[in-house]
């Protein structure tokens, strides 16, 4: 599921750039972009801009990712080469009025957006024919303008930024640090796996006059993520086994201590076991937990 | 549980005798420990888990054997209880598990000395080592085997 990572609304748009030449020109407008900075890890997905046409322009335009120079907000500019790149989009399918349209980044070209870090999205003339008076009007606000990037353009052969412009955009890409979970919701849901449960955590009471072995009992404390793979299922890229989400981004933490029980949408209910980490990179983990199933003899 | 059970009365002893200030940490700081029958239903690593109970150092009384002894008119006249007790203890910060089940022997034989049984014969004839790996927890210890002679009228 993709995640919408910045925007910056088309009802500010009062102005226009335009893209009249195939990219790099050096006479007219090639390519008008924003620089803005990304504030978690994601991967690239797609961007929509809010455009129409002029004439009949049938050139292609594509979105190139560049790394940027310069000051986010105020002054940054493309730097170096690009990143990546978009599908083409053709813009014979613009119409004589604002609309916005989704442009695509797929195969490799889906690169890791990195937290904390800037670039620049330039929308470029790629294909015949655009001309000066036939082209794309891309949508923009330069009337206080409120978004953290800024505007930039390639205009008569060198890139040149505006502070007081922005694009107006979406852009849209994979949460990363939801990945593992997506993948983990897309199993449960093919083998109707049991998400939710009932966390039942231990608490050692008081020792028995006799054996001194401690009463145990249970404080139901939440309902946990913790998909359990049901008798029956015969392929997961993770081992077979019962997680629990544990992150430290910002989402759900859930967790579950030895012996603990857990009580499943079916009514079952399971003792953990063993609790084993199972990192996925430096950023998110899940717990692989052995579970063992509680019959009418047991506590 | 009736007064005859040799490894409640053994419980008992230990739980009556053992003085906890003797058992410490490595800076002599105090320290809690507990008495209980073997093999509890639950794992033994959450006794010793701050998490949990955090004792240091426990001491698990196991089943005895029994052996009768006959007298010459062949009838019982007594018992020979040798009743299992596992002491085991954990490395923990400030706590080295070998030097804390030094203490703890310690305190066994002291007891022992100090409070023999005037009716019975409670002796200490074994010490085995008795250190074990649960998962990646080592539980360190030593099993010492009373071995009580009771009498069938006691």
């Amino acid at each position: 599921m993709t995640v919408l990572i910045d925007s910056y609304s088309e009802t500010n748009r009062n102005t226009a750039g335009i893209i009249s030449a195939i990219h790099p020109s050096g006479s007219t407008w090639s390519a008008i972009g924003q620089a803005l900075t990304i504030t978690k890890d994601y991967i690239l997905h797609s961007m929509k801009f809010y455009m129409q046409k002029l004439g009949s322009p049938t050139g292609g335009l594509k979105v190139r990712i560049y790394a940027t120079s310069g000051t986010v907000g105020t002054s940054a500019l493309p730097s170096g080469s690009a990143l990546c790149e978009s599908e083409t989009f053709d813009s014979s399918t613009l119409t004589g009025s604002y609309v916005l349209y989704t442009i695509n980044f797929v195969g490799i070209n889906r690169i890791l957006l990195k937290k904390d870090t800037s670039y620049a999205f330039s929308l470029e003339g790629y294909s015949a024919t655009l001309s000066a008076g036939n082209y794309p009007q891309i949508g923009a606000d330069s009337s206080s303008s409120t978004h953290s990037g800024n505007w930039f353009e390639y205009t008569t052969g060198a890139w040149a930024a505006r502070a007081t412009w922005d694009l107006c955009f979406y852009l849209y890409g994979f949460n990363i640090d939801r990945i593992f979970t997506d993948i983990l919701g897309m199993f449960s849901r093919k083998y109707n796996m049991s998400a939710d449960v009932t966390l039942q955590s231990l608490v050692l009471g008081s020792q028995n006059a006799t054996t001194g072995w401690h009463a145990l009992t249970y404080t139901t404390t939440s309902t946990i993520e913790m998909p359990i793979y049901p008798k029956g299922t015969n392929f997961s890229i993770f081992p077979m086994g019962v997680y629990t989400r544990y992150d430290y981004t910002g989402y759900t933490l859930s967790s579950v201590s030895l012996y603990d029980k857990v009580t499943d949408a079916a009514s079952r209910t399971y003792r953990v076991l063993s609790i084993t980490d199972w990192w996925q990179g430096d950023k998110f983990a899940y717990n692989v937990v052995e579970l063992e199933k509680l019959t009418e003899f047991d506590d | 549980m009736v007064a005859t059970d040799a490894r409640y009365r053994t419980k008992v002893f230990l739980d009556t005798y053992i003085t906890d200030a003797n058992l410490t940490d490595d800076a002599a700081g105090a320290l809690t420990n507990t008495v209980m029958y073997a093999y509890p239903p639950y794992p033994k690593e959450l006794i010793f888990s701050d998490n949990y109970s955090g004792f240091s150092v426990v001491f698990f009384v196991d089943k005895p054997t029994s052996k009768a002894r006959y007298s010459s008119a062949k009838s019982i006249y007594a018992y020979e209880e040798s009743i299992p007790v596992h002491v085991h203890a954990v490395d923990k910060t400030g706590v080295t598990a070998e030097l804390l089940l030094w203490k703890a022997e310690t305190e066994l034989r002291t007891i022992l000395q100090t409070y023999p049984d005037v009716t019975n014969l409670r002796i200490l004839p074994t010490v085995k080592d008795h250190t074990v790996r649960e998962g990646s927890t080592v539980f360190y210890g030593f099993t010492l085997t009373f071995s009580y002679v009771r009498n069938i009228t006691t």
